[in-house]
């Protein structure tokens, strides 16, 4: 097998049908390895071996049915390892930015956060004296608020 | 990754990359085609598939059973 890259890295045999390349964990860890793998098992057998925490040992083996040739399946792999490592690098940085939004939205719907900001509470009014009446009674002029309680009380 | 026998395929799965559960999963899902026996060795978990039927292609059925186990890890 001859190597296919400057880097030497990738090892190509196309009679057999499969390609060998080692990964650096530290650069593209685990679990974008996973994914890149997931989009190409249509297409390709995908096999992993090695050390996750030194070097991870990728073989790509062609599907009879495909219509790629195997350089052309691990080129793509290659392109979907950058993608995946882009897009986490992205998120993390995202990340605080996103915090604040869903923690925005989260406060937004909560009922408790409405009623105190949105709805401020009433004020209480000392009423030692018993002077003030509901709005209802004063209206009625047939139940005082005292006399009310009183029957209350006389009650228990 | 694959070993080939007269009546069977042994499977070598790397224990960092490829958990016990995904392999016991994919055995299942796969009971109609193969039955199968799981080993440990050091490093690795070796799967001796052994078709049902004659015509069955067993090599295919190990290397689509591979992946299979992969798709779980994700």
């Amino acid at each position: 097998m001859k190597p296919l890259n400057a880097l030497a890295n990738i090892k190509i045999d196309e009679n057999e049908g499969y390609a060998l390349f080692l990964v650096n964990p530290k650069i593209y860890p685990l679990d974008i390895i996973y994914a890149a793998s997931y989009v190409l098992m249509d297409k390709a057998y995908i096999f992993l071996d090695g050390d996750p925490a030194k070097e991870i040992k990728v073989e790509i083996r062609k599907k009879e049915n495909s219509t790629d040739n195997v350089k052309q399946l691990l080129f793509a792999f290659n392109n979907e390892l950058i993608n995946y490592a882009v897009y986490r690098s992205q998120a993390e940085k995202n990340k605080g930015i996103r915090e604040i939004i869903l923690q925005r939205l989260l406060l937004t719907n909560d009922p408790h956060y409405i009623a105190e900001k949105v709805e401020p509470k009433q004020e209480e009014f000392d009423d030692p004296e018993e002077i003030l009446r509901l709005w209802e009674e004063s209206e009625n002029k047939v139940f005082k608020r005292t006399k009310k309680k009183k029957n209350v009380d006389n009650k228990k | 990754m694959l070993i080939i026998k007269n009546n069977s395929i042994i499977i070598k799965f790397n224990k960092n990359f490829y958990r016990k559960k995904s392999v016991e999963e994919t055995i299942k899902a796969y009971k109609k085609l193969c039955t199968a026996t799981i080993k440990n060795q050091k490093n690795y978990f070796l799967i001796e598939l052994y078709p049902k039927q004659k015509e069955i292609n067993l090599k295919t059925i190990s290397l689509e059973f591979s992946n299979y186990v992969l798709s779980l890890e994700r």
